[in-house]
């Protein structure tokens, strides 16, 4: 109907399937400006949107989140420090019990450390092999003696102890983070002894990620629903030049907006917190069951 | 090019994070005499920023694209010290709230690419750029300090991870932490930093920078004297010493026992060996003295582990006391 009252649309606004802009569809799949989109689409969704365990009346929840951190720190040290695959087993069983009683669904501590795992575990597949690891034979491949080939059981075992190994150090810092709300997370490491500005700078760091990948998000999308000529390989790569440029150029006017703000509160280059530290008999608690574990581990 | 937990041993963790403890401190020094107040919100913003160039993915040719670590970048804007901070608070923020990177590992990482990776960059780009170059020398120069210095970082990732096998392994040959050796790491990390990754930080760095230098070039990092005078003083200190460290031999300097002191000095000073008699732990090698038995040694090693995290957890109740004060 559109198309006989004397409307002419141009052919290539006819076809459909193929990206119009080369920097949206370069060789095989997405474009540099789609990835880019999704990237930052898949950001804030993750930092819009937690999970919520953070407010749940939990184990870890009722732990002054310093404490929790000193704690889940130690555990991770007693991970680092684990040489056999049953005790790195016992110890993820704890963190698995510790989750539960955090009420955290071990589903989505399992979803968080998957990305990691899956990766070391195609990182280290090889080396199951013995010309990386020799050893006991388990599986023989090729008997040949010019290029034996088999799967040693040093092998097996080393990858087990390694995967285990990231596998509770990962979960352990996923259980802190998915039970900690972001604000407490800055708290509680003003208390270790990094200098405060460093804290400070940090906490507003991450406010401020915020607001500058809302400026990526809007001048990627703006260039995407402008795109109706393709462009060159260059072109795209000089307008991206041109957008990162102006993300670091409006990152320093805003910090200059920031301190002049800070300058008019009273900001003299101090940083004074309200933090008091108060803990009570289960934090205590806690970091001394931490220690403990620690203390047990460093004698196996 | 970020380790998570888990593939470095602790020792390494440690050793790397005392190697970036007085990096930080100098940079931390250096960022506060030039910025004073200005401090925490450039740092904070120009995190932010780095941050945020690390998600962009850059095309290069051949239609595929790759993310940049934007470590010369943001170098090229804040100098190469400030960028030292800036990078260890974006990799920071990775590792907390994005599980990109361990925290163990967080020294490691902040080594290779706060520390090398700018610095390599910075003083590449200036000792190519050396003198008054034209657009075109700065745009190589660029280009090859991207280059370089993504390199540099990858082969420093692959020293440290190939050297797990030799420094941490079981007795029976089993590896504990990363299990490959250098001769598989170096090449591996190499192969795809030199055919890949340098290429897409070589091509970010190029064409963010030289988009500046024709736009506003003013807010570019002046370095206040000659750049390359420290590198020059650095060399010349390398030269001089690098004969000496290879005559030296033997312990740490000061980690002697009585023993080595004496094959060292041909005597052992007396009141060193008298010290050394004089403290001997309550429960030597964690173990309750008369426990000798297997089972009753298991009960010392718990009462032991129970009793040491009892103690450090009176020393923080009481410093915390004392603190509230």
């Amino acid at each position: 109907m559109g198309l006989s009252n004397g409307v002419n649309i141009p052919e290539w606004l006819k076809t459909t399937g193929v990206a119009a802009c080369p920097c949206c569809s370069i060789g095989r799949g997405k474009g540099f400006i789609e990835k880019n989109i999704a990237a930052i689409a898949s950001f804030i969704k993750e930092v819009l949107e937690p999970e919520g365990f953070a407010n749940k009346n939990g184990l870890l929840q009722q732990i002054d989140p310093r404490a929790r951190l000193l704690g889940i720190l130690l555990f991770m040290l007693t991970a680092a420090l684990l040489k056999s695959a049953l005790s790195i087993i016992l110890l993820l069983s704890l963190v698995i019990l510790m989750a539960a009683a955090s009420r955290v669904n071990a589903m989505i501590l399992l979803k968080r450390a998957l990305p990691v795992l899956i990766f070391t575990l195609f990182l280290v597949l090889p080396a199951v092999f013995n010309f990386i690891n020799p050893g006991a034979p388990v599986i023989t491949i090729s008997a040949r003696d010019a290029f034996p080939l088999y799967i040693s059981k040093q092998g097996l075992e080393g990858i087990a102890v390694f995967l285990l190994r990231v596998g509770a150090m990962v979960s352990l810092l996923s259980l802190f983070m998915l039970t900690t709300a972001y604000s407490d997370v800055f708290r509680a490491l003003q208390t270790f002894p990094i200098p405060k500005i460093f804290v400070a700078a940090l906490s507003m760091t991450f406010r401020y990620i915020m607001v500058l990948i809302k400026v990526a998000e809007d001048s990627h999308l703006a260039r995407k629903v402008r795109t109706i000529k393709p462009s060159t390989l260059k072109q795209g790569r000089g307008w991206l030049a041109s957008r990162i440029w102006f993300i670091i150029e409006r990152s320093m006017e805003t910090a200059e907006d920031v301190y002049l703000a800070m300058t008019a509160r009273g900001f003299m280059g101090e940083i004074k917190t309200m933090t008091i530290f108060e803990m009570k008999g289960r934090d205590y608690g806690w970091i001394g069951f931490s220690l403990f574990i620690l203390f047990l581990s460093m004698q196996l | 090019m970020h380790i998570p937990d888990g593939y470095l041993s602790p020792k390494t963790c440690g050793v790397l994070y005392a190697a970036m403890a007085p990096v930080w401190y100098l940079s931390a020094r250096k960022v506060q005499k030039t910025l004073h107040a200005k401090q925490i919100p450039l740092l904070a913003l120009s995190a932010a920023f780095t941050f945020v160039i690390m998600m962009f993915n850059i095309p290069i040719p051949g239609g595929t694209t790759g993310h940049m670590v934007g470590g010369v970048v943001v170098a090229s804007v804040l100098g190469p010290w400030a960028t030292v901070i800036s990078l260890s608070l974006a990799l920071t923020i990775q590792a907390l709230l994005f599980g990109d990177g361990g925290i163990t590992t967080l020294g490691a990482n902040c080594f290779n690419m706060a520390f090398l990776m700018p610095f390599a960059g910075y003083y590449v780009y200036h000792i190519i750029a050396a003198g008054n170059p034209g657009q075109r020398r700065k745009w190589v120069a660029l280009f090859i300090a991207g280059y370089v210095a993504m390199n540099i970082a990858a082969l420093a990732v692959a020293v440290e991870l190939g050297i797990q096998p030799l420094i941490a392994s079981s007795p029976d040959g089993r590896p504990l932490y990363a299990p490959y050796p250098l001769s598989v790491t170096i090449p591996a990390m190499a192969a795809s930093h030199l055919m890949f990754f340098g290429l897409v930080e070589a091509i970010g760095t190029a064409m963010v920078v030289s988009y500046v230098f024709k736009t506003n070039e003013a807010m570019l990092y002046k370095p206040a004297h000659n750049p390359l005078k420290p590198l020059w003083i650095a060399l010349i200190i390398l030269i001089i010493l690098t004969p000496l460290g290879l005559l030296a031999k033997g312990t740490a300097w000061g980690e002697w026992a009585s023993e080595e002191l004496k094959s060292i000095l041909g005597y052992a000073p007396a009141g060193l060996q008298r010290l050394e008699g004089l403290w001997t732990s309550i429960m030597p090698g964690y173990n309750i003295p008369g426990f000798d038995s297997p089972m009753k040694s298991t009960l010392g090693y718990v009462v032991s582990a129970a009793l040491g995290s009892a103690l450090i957890v009176l020393t923080i109740y009481i410093a915390g006391r004392i603190w509230k004060r």
